[in-house]
């Protein structure tokens, strides 16, 4: 054997994407971990409906995992199996911070304590998914050929990827805001004209940043071929998929079920949509 | 799926180790949501559909002041997040909104009232309550 297999097969070759996640998932998530709001979230909540907000934010992982491996062998088995292995560790991490910041009453009760644990192991398990597929160095993790360029790639995959980074962005700003009341009061005092004015300076600010700041990568988003690829299309569609992460993030983790009017559920989804669609943007630029 | 496209990017390193790590992380999410909703299983009644009712109710004086001490019951185990309470001593009157975490059955609660004369008995009602 020579010194170089001998090297790739140390376990610790095998153990280094998950030493990688574990540094990622505390670094991403620890201002979420040290808010208190987010500990009370599990208090209230059906087990099914918790379940169900940790299905979605896996098939997120999913597809942040699949638009992101470096190597053109990782395919959709990898991207799942990936994203099982980053919500086990999200799961091990918030169970192990709930306790050693006391929030873990040994006298309480074993569903609260799983359901917080649950609902704080999402955002970790976000943050292990991003340093897993994006921060690792290139090569260090196997070989085989690296993935084509983005022009070389299908049109549809250029498309998936901006919406699985923008839907990665959305959630990952948009989980330490959607718990808070602010939302719901902003919502509630707001006019109809400052919801226009917010729906325009989203739509605004995400196209000033994809497209007209000069960050990273902005030629090359013009030039991607793909249906939804050009300045206005994008930021549309940015806007969109905005929406509808912010009012499944207000749905379970914020007021939305307990709202009396359908204006004021759009209100609060409009309000959140501002920094989330910035958080889509964000993500869309740096990876 | 071929087997090339399901070949890990890690390919080099321990086959069983990888395998390993995948089913201990597969155990994990599955223990921990099977746990989950053993513990508030869907199909198990919600008795908060019945109405939280009030319990024992128990008075103490503080100077001027007079203390009613109740307990709220049938609160159920997942639903009910706030409870309005009516609480009545002679022409004095307060109500107060208890909000609890739904991790037991009961939950105890006081009311402060002043100008209310010795001997007086306290009434102490339900007269709302939200689910989420």
């Amino acid at each position: 054997m020579s010194d170089t297999t001998a090297r790739a097969t140390r376990p610790l070759e095998t153990l280094r994407p998950l030493i990688r996640s574990l540094c990622g998932g505390f670094i991403f998530s620890i201002p979420i971990i040290y808010t208190m709001e987010m500990w009370s979230l599990g208090h209230n909540r059906p087990a099914m409906q918790i379940l169900a907000f940790v299905a979605l934010s896996y098939l997120v992982a999913v597809g942040l995992n699949y638009v992101s491996g470096f190597r053109e062998a990782y395919g959709w088995g990898c991207a799942f199996k990936d994203a099982v292995e980053t919500l086990a560790l999200g799961i091990a991490v918030s169970a192990v911070m709930l306790v050693l910041l006391g929030v873990a009453d040994a006298n309480g009760s074993a569903k609260v304590f799983l359901s917080q644990v649950m609902m704080l192991a999402i955002p970790i398990s976000i943050g292990a998914s991003l340093s897993r597929s994006q921060l690792g160095e290139k090569g260090a993790d196997g070989d085989g050929p690296e993935k084509p360029a983005e022009d070389e790639r299908p049109g549809w995959h250029n498309d998936l990827k901006d919406l699985a980074l923008t839907a990665f962005g959305g959630v990952f700003l948009g989980f330490s805001v959607a718990p808070t009341e602010e939302i719901l009061l902003i919502a509630t005092q707001g006019r109809w004209w400052q919801a226009l004015g917010t729906i325009a300076l989203s739509l605004g600010i995400t196209y000033l940043m994809l497209f007209e700041a000069r960050f990273v990568g902005e030629s090359q988003r013009l030039e991607t071929p793909g249906m939804f690829q050009g300045a206005w299309p994008e930021t549309l569609v940015t806007y969109a998929v905005s929406l509808g992460i912010s009012a499944y993030l207000l749905w379970f983790l914020g007021d939305l079920p307990l709202v009396p009017s359908p204006s004021q559920a759009i209100a609060m989804t409009i309000v959140l949509a501002l920094p989330v669609s910035m958080g889509g943007a964000v993500a869309r630029m740096i990876l | 799926m071929s087997a090339r496209s399901d070949r890990r990017p890690e390919q080099a390193a321990p086959r069983w180790l990888e395998r390993a790590i995948f089913w201990l992380s597969l155990l994990v999410v599955l223990g921990v949501a099977s746990a989950l909703v053993l513990l508030d299983p869907p199909w198990r009644p919600d008795t908060v559909a019945v109405a939280p009712k009030v319990g024992s109710v128990a008075v103490t004086r503080d100077q001027q002041a007079f203390v009613v001490n109740y307990e709220l019951e049938n609160l159920g185990t997942a639903s009910v997040v706030q409870v309005q309470v009516q609480v009545t001593a002679g022409d004095q009157q307060v109500e107060q909104t208890i909000a609890y975490l739904p991790n037991g059955s009961k939950q105890r609660a006081s009311a402060v009232l002043y100008g209310v004369p010795a001997g007086t008995r306290p009434e102490v009602r339900v007269v709302g309550y939200q689910m989420p």
